[in-house]
């Protein structure tokens, strides 16, 4: 059963980031995930939740909720809502990682990094809210992924 | 984040300490134009003390890339640590910048 280990809501300010990525980092350290894959997590979320603060809300402000549940104490379960615009980065295009300086673009990025690092991720859209499920399992005996 | 920068001969040394991410690229964008608006044009990014980076930082590393390559000068990486160096690996950035394991042998190639 997944048991939940709390939720943080704040407007979706970029003034709020380092809060919103305080609440995961807490829970990665409660649950004593090891330090290198904290950081591999945290920079999942913090992808995500940028990619909110700056886009969900062009017109008017509003939040964002990360929420937090574990499947035992191997299975973390990151959920990031907000009721902005409908958007599913999941179908952003990759960029590409092969050219030189003058021609890389600098923006795609973010979204590459956060489907090299979940184990696995679910966009829905719900209530008039975007809402994505991260999933990452626990690496154990220090196996980096 | 803090950012210190030194200069050797006529090489920038700028070194980001901590974590950067969106909330703060811009200090280290700051950083970057006040150098190039004072002429200069070779750096050395130490990053042996930068303990997270997330994209929006890469972008400001690109921005730096994007401008010594225009007005003729380098910059290098210095020092990538752990994650950090795995970041710059994924997203193809250690084709872009050379990177060395200590300042000392950035300031020598």
């Amino acid at each position: 059963m997944r048991r939940d280990l709390g939720h943080i809501c704040l407007p979706a300010e970029i003034s709020n980031l380092g809060k919103l990525k305080d609440f995961v980092r807490e829970q990665l350290v409660l649950l004593d995930f090891p330090p290198e894959q904290s950081l591999k997590i945290e920079l999942a979320c913090d992808e995500l939740i940028t990619n909110t603060i700056s886009y969900a809300y062009p017109e008017k402000a509003g939040d964002i909720v990360v929420c937090c549940r574990v499947l035992g104490l191997e299975t973390l379960f990151v959920t990031i809502t907000d009721q902005g615009v409908p958007y599913n980065p999941l179908e952003a295009p990759p960029p590409n990682l092969d050219l030189d300086v003058d021609d890389r673009q600098l923006g795609g990025l973010g979204l590459f990094f956060v489907q090299e690092l979940v184990d696995d991720i679910v966009y829905t859209r719900e209530d008039n809210c975007n809402v994505l499920v991260l999933t990452f399992h626990k690496d154990i005996d220090g196996n980096n992924r | 984040m803090k950012i210190s920068t030194q200069k050797q001969n006529d090489t920038t040394i700028l070194a980001i300490i901590g974590r950067m991410d969106a909330s703060n690229a811009s200090e280290f964008e700051t950083a970057i134009n006040t150098e190039l608006e004072e002429g200069a044009n070779k750096f050395v990014v130490d990053l042996s003390q930068l303990e997270y980076i997330s994209s929006a930082g890469l972008r400001s590393m690109l921005l730096l890339a994007k401008a010594t390559k225009k007005s003729g000068g380098s910059s290098v990486l210095s020092g990538l640590t752990s994650v950090v160096a795995e970041v710059f690996r994924i997203s193809g950035f250690l084709t872009i910048f050379k990177a060395y394991d200590t300042v000392e042998e950035a300031l020598e190639a």
